[in-house]
C-alpha cells in the first residue's frame, strides 16, 4: 500500500513549513479568491520576493480546507471563468490570528538572536 | 463551526470520490488557462502562452497526487485499489480460494466447538455448590469401560448403597415440543431429573420448589420446574405462572418451580435448560447418575 509522507507536500516550498499556510489563508481574509489569484497576489504584494509554486499552491490549499480553515466554493472569476473560491471560515479566522501572532514571535526571535550575537 | 466544514470536506472527498477527481483537474485546468492569459496579456501571441503556462506548471499528475494526498484520502484510495485488486485476483484464481476459504471455514468452526467444550468443561468455574464432593457413577461394561445408566438401575444405586449423601439422576437435554395455552407451539429443551436432583447439586428454585418423591411416581398428575430463562423470555417473569397449566408433549403439566437465575443447564454446553420434569415420565433409557459424598468425618 502506498503511504506518503505528509512532508513530501510541502517539501519544494521554499518558504518555511507552515508559512505559506499563514500566506494563503492572510491573503483570502481579504475577500474569497482563487488559486491562481492567491499566488499572483502574494507575488505582488512581496515585491516578487515570494514566489509561490503550483505544486505547493494546491496541496496547501486543500489541506487547509481538509483542516476546516478555509472552504471552497464555484464561482465566476474576473474573466468571466468558472474557478474555485477559496474563502476563510470562522474557525480560520481565529486561525489566521494565531498564526500571525505565533509568527511575529518567531520573527522577532531570530532578530534578536542576529542581531544581538 | 469548524467541525461541520471538516466533516463536509471529508465526507465529500471520501463518497463523491469521482466528482472530487473532476473538480481538481478542473481546477488545475482553469489554473493553467487564467497563466496563459497573464501571458497574453503580457504579449506574447495564445499558442506561445499556452506553452509557457503548460511548462510552469509542471507535472499536473503528481501534482494532483499531491493534492489528494493533502486532503488525507490517499490512504482510503490505496486501501481501496488495493482491497478491490485482492478480490480480482482470489476470484481469478478460484481454484485456490475456494478451497482455502472452505478450510478456514472448517478450522475456525472446530476450534470453536472445541473451545465450546472446553471452556464448559475446564475453565468456567462449577455452578455447583461444594463441586468437589460431586461424582458421577457409572457402571462398567464387560470390557471395563464406562457404559450407560438407566433409571431402574439408578433407583437399586439409590436404596440399595449407603455411600453416598444423595444420589440423583438426570437424563441428557431433550428437546419437548410444548404450548402456552392457545400460544404457539414451540420446541424446547427439556431435563428429566428425580426429587433428589437440587439437592445434590446444591442449588434451589428461584420461585416456588422442585417435585416431591410423590410427584415422581408413574401415574401421578405432570408437574415441571421451568428454566429461569424460559420464564423470564417465554412466561413474562410473571410470578403467577407457579399453577398455571401448560402442554408438554402434549400432556397438560403443571407448573410448580423456576429454577435458577443464571443456571443454564446441567450439562452446560451451549443448551439452555427450559423444563425440568420427573424422570419417571422420561421416554429415553439414557441417564447419568450423580452423586454426592458424604462430608468426610471430622476427627
Amino acid at each position: 500500500m502506498a503511504i506518503y509522507k505528509r512532508a513530501d507536500v510541502s517539501d519544494q516550498t521554499d518558504l518555511i513549513q507552515g508559512t505559506l499556510d499563514l500566506l494563503i489563508m492572510r491573503t483570502i481574509a481579504l475577500e474569497p479568491m482563487h488559486g491562481w489569484a492567491v499566488a499572483q497576489r502574494i507575488q505582488q504584494v512581496s515585491d516578487e520576493l515570494l514566489r509561490v509554486q503550483q505544486g505547493s499552491l494546491y496541496p496547501a490549499l486543500h489541506r487547509l480546507e481538509h483542516q476546516g480553515w478555509i472552504v471552497a466554493e464555484w464561482g465566476t472569476s474576473d474573466a468571466n471563468r468558472r474557478a474555485r473560491f477559496y474563502s476563510l471560515t470562522k474557525a480560520g479566522r481565529k486561525q489566521l490570528e494565531t498564526e500571525v501572532s505565533k509568527w511575529e514571535r518567531l520573527s522577532a526571535g531570530v532578530n534578536l538572536v542576529l542581531e544581538r550575537t | 463551526m469548524r467541525l461541520w466544514h471538516i466533516l463536509r470536506s471529508r465526507t465529500r472527498s471520501l463518497l463523491f470520490r469521482r466528482r472530487r477527481e473532476e473538480e481538481l483537474a478542473e481546477e488545475l485546468r482553469l489554473h493553467i488557462e487564467q497563466q496563459a492569459d497573464y501571458w497574453i496579456a503580457q504579449g506574447l501571441d495564445s499558442e506561445e502562452a499556452r506553452l509557457r503556462a503548460r511548462r510552469q506548471f509542471g507535472n499536473v499528475e503528481s501534482l494532483k497526487e499531491a493534492s489528494r494526498d493533502a486532503r488525507g484520502t490517499g490512504v482510503w484510495d490505496a486501501l481501496v485499489r488495493d482491497t478491490r485488486h485482492a478480490a480480482r485476483r482470489l476470484l481469478r484464481d478460484w481454484r485456490f480460494s475456494v478451497p482455502a476459504v472452505l478450510l478456514l471455514s472448517l478450522g475456525i468452526g472446530a476450534n470453536t466447538a472445541i473451545f465450546s467444550i472446553v471452556n464448559a468443561t475446564l475453565f468456567r468455574p462449577s455452578p455447583f455448590a461444594d463441586s468437589s464432593r460431586l461424582v458421577e457413577l457409572y457402571q462398567n461394561t464387560k470390557e471395563g469401560a464406562p457404559g450407560t445408566n438407566t433409571y431402574p438401575v439408578y433407583l437399586d444405586m439409590a436404596t440399595s448403597t449407603n455411600v453416598f449423601a444423595h444420589v440423583m439422576a438426570v437424563t441428557p437435554p431433550l428437546t419437548v415440543s410444548y404450548r402456552d395455552g392457545q400460544g404457539p407451539v414451540r420446541s424446547g429443551t427439556a431435563e428429566y431429573a428425580t426429587p433428589t436432583f437440587p439437592t445434590v447439586l446444591g442449588i434451589q428454585p428461584s420461585l416456588g420448589r422442585w417435585f416431591t418423591a410423590d410427584e415422581e411416581r408413574l401415574g401421578a398428575p405432570l408437574v415441571a420446574v421451568i428454566g429461569h430463562q424460559a420464564w423470564t423470555k417465554r412466561f413474562g417473569a410473571d410470578p403467577g405462572v407457579i399453577g398455571r397449566t401448560v402442554y408438554v408433549q402434549g400432556l397438560p403439566t403443571t407448573i410448580i418451580g423456576v429454577g435458577p437465575a443464571g443456571y443454564r443447564s446441567t450439562f452446560d454446553i451451549g443448551l439452555v435448560t427450559d423444563f425440568w420434569l420427573p424422570i419417571a415420565s422420561a421416554l429415553g433409557p439414557l441417564t447419568s447418575v450423580g452423586a454426592r459424598r458424604p462430608r468426610p468425618r471430622s476427627s
